[in-house]
């Protein structure tokens, strides 16, 4: 592993699917995407359908071929064996062969990454345990379990032999809520130990949460990258909550504390006010010019995710 | 690396001695021939059978896995398509090999009990050689033909190609035309390759063309699915 170079590389990515016999127009599923991640990056892809995801995910993975365009996995093409080795892959369309049990799945996954097989049978009760999945669980066989089950067990085997680099496409499809905590909670421990993550999710609160960093793709093209941080620079609707025992505060007086803290009041419907502040440091002064009028503000809240916030722009345009 | 991955030959077999269907086809290629020894009190119909074998094992052993999607995570690991391809054709020649000698070996008792003529050294090593290059001939067409059409549509592609050479046969045969006579023994035996190897154990004349034909079929059949494997293109997205 080269630790001066990005673990991840695209140069002007273009991917056109043709059809069989030209019976149909060929699709432009990517169109000159770049794109760099960094170690230790957590990444989100969003993006409508049909706007190339998977398609990207599919030529990172070497399973696609591009039109034209670079793509350098540490130094290397996606489809070497060194990229693999240090890879993990959980697939969004799941199918694993069901007449195995959980636990030979994971043996079998551990068989072909060449891990060791004196620590096999200790690292894929390990690697169920991780995942939630009890002892029988791993001893039943795949044609039974749940979708959520499946789920688990495709992260088991993503994880398998300490990865460097995961790829998830919607990790979190069709798992239960305490499966989704323990999904977050297991990627936050990672990307802290510094794995590289590219998560494809259509789920923008989840990868808020996920990623440090977050693309958004529109018709194969990259249309924004940016930090997940920088939605909060945007302008927001910021929801304030009164304590709902307090006098109703009078519109012309939310108006005027508003104009003063250079946010703008919107409305009010018991017991919260809604106002739009132009960033942090306007939710900042809005919030105390509230208080300094003696208003009773039990919550401030944003209306919508950092990320609707940050590519409300592209994901609207044009539909 | 080795071209040939244990793990999934381990993996391959068990996936196909788990299917019903084709236990009870094995079971009954195998007891049959052993019943028609047993009458005939020679070896001879053993020799057909671990071709067959081999065709029932491989049958589907990569359009299924490509049609099903199980393969976007086997070749998430660092297991070339090479292998994958390789791994699928040992499995199959080889199990479909082993379960010849078996007959050989079954065989070979029920005619010393029925009081039959023991076969010979050299015609017992020519059955075994046999085993090997036929089951291996017909597992790499099969394997080929698979890497071509997605589920079982290797199957139907044998089976069009045998009815198709038959009918050349017959048609060439009616027409009294030589060529399209072996045109079609030549597609019969690319189908289901074929060695008579008594002669390598001085039975016989020697017959290196249909040595080198078998070897040939092999070689040339892998290269293609492996060829094949390799540029296809693994998404759903792929359409």
């Amino acid at each position: 592993m080269n630790a001066a170079m990005s673990m991840i590389a695209v140069e002007n990515l273009s991917k056109t699917y043709r059809r069989a016999f030209g019976a149909l127009s060929p699709v432009k599923a990517l169109d000159g995407v770049s794109l760099t991640v960094e170690r230790g990056e957590t990444l989100g892809i969003i993006g409508p359908n049909g706007a190339g995801k998977t398609t990207l995910l599919g030529c990172l993975l070497g399973y696609l071929r591009s039109d034209s365009g670079r793509i350098a996995i540490d130094g290397h093409a996606p489809d070497d064996l060194e990229v693999r080795a240090m890879t993990g892959y959980l697939p969004e369309r799941l199918v694993l062969d069901r007449w195995m049990s959980g636990r030979e799945f994971l043996r079998f996954h551990h068989g072909l990454a060449n891990l060791p097989a004196a620590s096999r049978s200790a690292d894929c009760d390990a690697a169920l345990e991780r995942v939630g999945l009890e002892r029988a669980a791993g001893d039943q066989r795949i044609g039974r379990y749940s979708r959520g089950m499946l789920q688990r067990l495709g992260l088991a085997q993503a994880l398998l032999g300490s990865p460097q680099l995961l790829f998830l496409d919607e990790p979190i499809s069709g798992v239960d809520p305490a499966g989704v905590l323990l999904f977050r909670q297991i990627l936050g421990d990672l990307a802290r130990t510094g794995v590289t993550i590219l998560v494809n999710s259509h789920q923008l609160a989840e990868v808020e949460r996920l990623c440090t960093h977050v693309v958004f793709v529109k018709s194969g093209r990259l249309e924004a990258m940016d930090t997940v941080r920088a939605g909060a620079a945007h302008a927001r609707v910021l929801r304030v909550r009164m304590s709902a025992n307090a006098v109703p505060p009078d519109a012309t007086r939310l108006a005027a504390i508003a104009m003063e803290s250079g946010a703008q009041w919107k409305d009010w419907v018991a017991p919260e006010a809604r106002f739009v502040v132009g960033d942090d440091a306007g939710a900042t002064r809005l919030l105390a010019g509230l208080l300094a009028a003696g208003l009773p503000v039990v919550e401030a809240a944003p209306e919508e995710g950092r990320l609707e916030r940050l590519f409300a722009g592209p994901a609207t345009e044009g539909r | 690396m080795n071209p040939i991955h244990p793990v999934l030959v381990v993996s391959f077999l068990r996936q196909r001695l788990g299917s019903p269907l084709r236990l009870v086809m094995l079971g009954f290629m195998f007891f049959s021939s052993f019943v028609m020894v047993a009458v005939t009190r020679q070896l001879a119909p053993i020799a057909g059978t671990p071709a067959m074998f081999a065709l029932v094992l491989a049958a589907g052993a990569i359009g299924q896995e490509i049609s099903s999607g199980v393969l976007t995570l086997t070749f998430a690991r660092p297991v070339t398509r090479t292998a994958f391809v390789l791994s699928r054709w040992a499995g199959a020649a080889g199990f479909a090999a082993a379960l010849g000698f078996a007959q050989i070996a079954v065989g070979i008792m029920a005619i010393a009990a029925r009081g039959g003529p023991v076969p010979e050294g050299g015609e017992i090593a020519a059955l075994v050689v046999e085993c090997v290059l036929n089951a291996g001939g017909a597992a790499a067409v099969m394997v080929m033909l698979s890497s071509f059409a997605n589920g079982l549509g290797d199957v139907a592609l044998w089976a069009l190609a045998s009815v198709v050479g038959a009918i050349a046969n017959l048609a060439g045969q009616a027409k009294n035309w030589p060529v399209l006579v072996r045109a079609a023994s030549e597609l019969d035996l690319t189908l289901m390759p074929k060695l008579q190897a008594g002669w390598l154990f001085g039975l016989g004349d020697p017959q290196v063309y249909g040595l080198v034909a078998v070897l040939s079929t092999i070689t040339a059949a892998l290269a293609v699915a492996v060829w094949v494997v390799n540029r296809k293109e693994l998404s759903y997205a792929a359409g």
